[in-house]
């Protein structure tokens, strides 16, 4: 009994390293979105052109293309502050959450699939794309899991 | 002062992949995408059969749809339709997509 405590007590992390699982996930999110969102503001036109293509976004794809960095951005700045990364990270999750749901309808679906996604992942297949967006999902995820109290 | 300094640290990290990643979007205006229009030159490295093309024209299905290209000291195309110079340029390694021009 008393070992079995133990254990579980050793599984727990203590508050400092939960927090520095925060502030990595936090810091890696904040690359990913800043990075990708320059990417697609300094190639707004072939950008939007791709998301054109897409049967879900079609006419809406100027707006679509302007929200997408700036919602990036805006959840990035969130992060930047150490008191609002709970909301910001829940924000991540969603929208990283929305990506693979596209991405894994627009494969099932069997559509016309853009070859180009821009950014840094322009070079993975969609396939490739899904699990990267899953890698992050986790980390988002594992950041909140670390928050809660 | 924890949080102070975690959110300069913050600020930085954000910084620093922003202003990387317009530096290299930016800065790549040599390196530009050519799409291979005509298949009767069906080898990813040949630079003739390549058209410039601001949006993106791939669709899926066929061995090649477009590559990457250095032009080198050659001004970069601005106009649709535009055909890839056929010396002086460079296709850059690992870039040919696969699918075909629509």
């Amino acid at each position: 009994m008393e070992t079995t405590l133990n254990e579980h007590r050793n599984l727990r992390l203590n508050k400092k390293s939960r927090e520095i699982i925060m502030d990595i996930a936090a810091y890696l999110f904040i690359i990913l979105f800043m990075y990708t969102a320059a990417n697609k503001l300094f190639t707004i036109k072939a950008f939007a052109s791709t998301l054109a293509k897409s049967p879900l976004i079609g006419n809406l794809s100027m707006i679509v293309a302007w929200t997408i960095p700036l919602v990036e951005i805006a959840i990035s700045l969130v992060l930047i502050f150490p008191q609002y990364r709970k909301i910001g990270m829940r924000a991540c999750l969603l929208l990283m959450s929305i990506f693979t749901i596209y991405l894994s309808y627009m494969i099932l679906a069997g559509s016309k699939l853009p070859c180009h996604c821009g950014g840094v992942i322009s070079t993975m297949s969609w396939k490739q794309h899904i699990c990267f967006n899953m890698g992050f999902i986790v980390l988002a995820i594992t950041g909140l899991t670390t928050q809660k109290k | 002062m924890n949080r102070i300094k975690k959110a300069v640290f913050g600020v930085l990290v954000a910084g620093l992949a922003f202003s990387f990643s317009a530096f290299k979007t930016t800065n790549t205006k040599a390196i530009v995408t050519y799409y291979k229009t005509d298949m009767s030159y069906p080898e990813a490295n040949d630079p003739r059969g390549y058209q410039y093309f601001s949006s993106d024209r791939c669709e899926t299905g066929g061995s090649l749809c477009s590559a990457i290209w250095d032009l080198g000291t050659h001004p970069g195309p601005f106009i649709d339709g535009t055909p890839l110079p056929t010396s002086g340029v460079k296709m850059r390694l690992a870039t040919a997509v696969e699918g075909h021009f629509e």
